[in-house]
């Protein structure tokens, strides 16, 4: 691998290739807050 | 017959056993289209992924990692994992709420059309079609490969299985046969996997040989993997194409009916969430794994015929019982989407295509049933005419039903302005731009079609264009907007706290497992690969 470019390809597709799904579940969560609060107005009654 | 073959005709006939004893408990359309919408997370999970991941993950897919395209298959598996959260989160759990029997009957319903639930049905079908006949193909291909036996025997016994079933017991037997089949190539692989990886020199030092190794793929540790791989010439065009189909896949496990359809037979809106967060978490592991198995199989010989690959090193490097589950596993991965496939396909020819009033349930039961059978000698006679590689026909189908389903889905549920002429209109042209396209890339005739031009794309562009132009100067009527309104309540029983938390605790173990995965991938390939570490 001697003299080959430095890039950061790699990391960038390590990233793609998992914290993907961290990034959606993060959004799902923030998602969620909708029933979090419908649930607690439901169940203050 | 050696113990390989016994195996996995022992397993064919538990699962043709099964569906059969499920079958008896069949009462009416509900049960055997959604299995009476009364499914707990497990079978869920069970089925999405059996659905998902069929011959063509195990040897089309596998096949691409092998000749040098493991970065890419790796980055579009996780858009496809990604694809089974997101989904659920915005479109399936109120595809769940709408209750419906098909997701055609879905956009008829939301959009008040019998058109819009009619071409939904014939795109449905079209789609699914292909998809079956890749995945009879990879089924009868790997039975040939065991038993020796003349192809054409192959797909004849993999029909007579999957149709068996599926013709008797629908929805509520696929989706126990589909958890099943699950069971069986999780087992397998897992067991299977140390040997596979002892052979190529151990998991440890799999990159560090496969650097090493001349006769390695051109291409398969850096960024883009093997450009020949992606029919691209340059870095760009080769990532490019990895994003493309991660979208593709994004969308097709987010919106597909074999993907989405599942949501349909959950018991709440919250099992439905946690079973696509689940199925997500699952997804992701599995093929990183399953992958990484493929690639070590280079450093034990490298000029196996890619598609192959997995299937030899099941037969060649483990001991025979083990390699038996293992294979018996693609099987069941192939068996279970072909069910599924063929079930929607019945389903969607009976409830959404043809205008026929039905005396009873009875009578719509049987007709469906005889459509699944006249499509299921359809798709064998396909596959005896050999007409394409697997993953080539897979993926052909799942981008024409994203490309044409996409903004429809999405937009059913969050657009208070699409009318249901902008949402007809979208799904045609989705469908026809797809096509043509497709079709006039493929045989060379124009060839500008490729990257954010990629037939994909275009379908896209002009459904966006035509939900908008379609729906500019057109109303919502008052049963669409009603229809609207009432998606977006979200019932009680949805809202119980101790249920919300539950999910909120699968969502955080997704979050965990995906930076844990690209901790592992930096670690493992990124870095010894530059020689940082």
């Amino acid at each position: 691998m001697k003299g080959r470019r430095f890039t950061m390809g790699e990391v960038i597709m390590s990233l793609l290739g998992g914290a993907l799904v961290s990034v959606v579940g993060v959004i799902a969560l923030f998602a969620m807050r909708k029933d979090e609060r419908a649930s607690a107005n439901t169940y203050k009654k | 017959m050696n113990v390989q073959t016994i195996i996995i005709i022992l397993s064919v006939v538990a699962y043709v056993v099964v569906g059969l004893v499920v079958g008896r408990r069949i009462k009416n359309t509900e049960d055997y289209y959604v299995s009476g919408r009364r499914m707990p997370t497990f079978l869920i999970v069970g089925s999405l992924i059996a659905s998902l991941i069929s011959t063509n993950g195990f040897m089309g897919e596998t096949g691409w990692s092998y000749g040098g395209n493991f970065v890419n298959e790796m980055v579009i598996n996780t858009f496809t994992a990604a694809g089974l959260a997101f989904g659920v989160i915005f479109f399936g759990r109120y595809l769940r709420r709408a209750e419906t029997l098909t997701m055609p009957e879905y956009f008829g319903r939301r959009f008040n059309s019998r058109s819009i639930q009619r071409l939904a049905g014939i795109i449905t079908v079209l789609s699914i079609t292909c998809y079956l006949l890749a995945v009879i193909t990879g089924t009868g291909v790997l039975l040939s490969e065991l038993t020796g036996l003349d192809l054409i025997w192959c797909y004849l016994i993999s029909f007579a299985c999957f149709v068996s079933f599926t013709f008797y017991s629908g929805s509520n037997g696929v989706i126990i046969t589909d958890t099943m089949m699950f069971l069986v190539f999780f087992a397998g692989t897992a067991i299977a996997m140390p040997y596979l990886f002892e052979s190529g020199g151990g998991l440890g030092g799999l990159i560090e040989n496969l650097m090493n190794n001349p006769d390695a793929p051109e291409g398969l540790l850096a960024y883009h993997g093997n450009l020949a791989g992606t029919g691209s010439t340059d870095a760009f065009g080769a990532v490019m194409y990895t994003v493309i189909y991660g979208l593709v896949w994004f969308t097709v496990t987010g919106i597909s009916p074999w993907q989405a359809g599942r949501h349909m037979m959950a018991k709440t809106e919250q099992v439905a969430i946690r079973a696509g967060v689940l199925g997500a978490i699952a997804t992701a592991v599995f093929f990183l794994i399953l992958h990484l198995m493929a690639i070590s199989l280079i450093n034990v010989d490298a000029g196996l015929q890619p598609e192959r690959a997995l299937v030899w090193g099941f037969y060649n490097l483990a001991p025979a019982f083990v390699g038996s589950i293992a294979l018996a596993g693609i099987m069941a991965a192939g068996l279970s989407s072909a069910a599924t496939f063929l079930s929607i396909i019945g389903f969607s020819i009976t409830n959404d295509i043809l205008d026929f009033k039905f005396k009873d349930d009875k009578q719509k039961l049987f007709t469906s049933r005889m459509i699944m059978l006249g499509f299921g000698v359809l798709a064998f006679v396909l596959a005896v005419a050999n007409l394409g590689g697997i993953r080539v026909v897979a993926w052909l189908a799942s981008t024409l039903i994203a490309s044409t389903w996409c903004v429809v889905a999405f937009s059913s549920v969050w657009s208070k302005k699409i009318t249901s002429r902008g949402a007809f209109l979208s799904m045609l042209t989705g469908f026809v731009g797809f096509v043509v396209t497709k079709f006039l890339y493929g045989l060379g005739i124009v060839s500008i079609f490729y990257n954010f031009l990629d037939p994909f794309f275009i379908g896209i562009y002009l459904s966006i264009v035509f939900a908008i132009i379609g729906s500019r100067g057109q109303q919502r009527t008052q049963l669409e907007i009603d229809y609207f309104d009432k998606m977006h309540i979200t019932p009680e029983i949805e809202l119980i706290p101790e249920e919300i938390k539950k999910t909120k605790l699968y969502i955080w173990i997704a979050i965990i497992v995906g930076v844990a995965m690209s901790v592992f991938l930096i670690l493992y390939w990124a870095a010894p690969y530059n020689g940082w570490i």
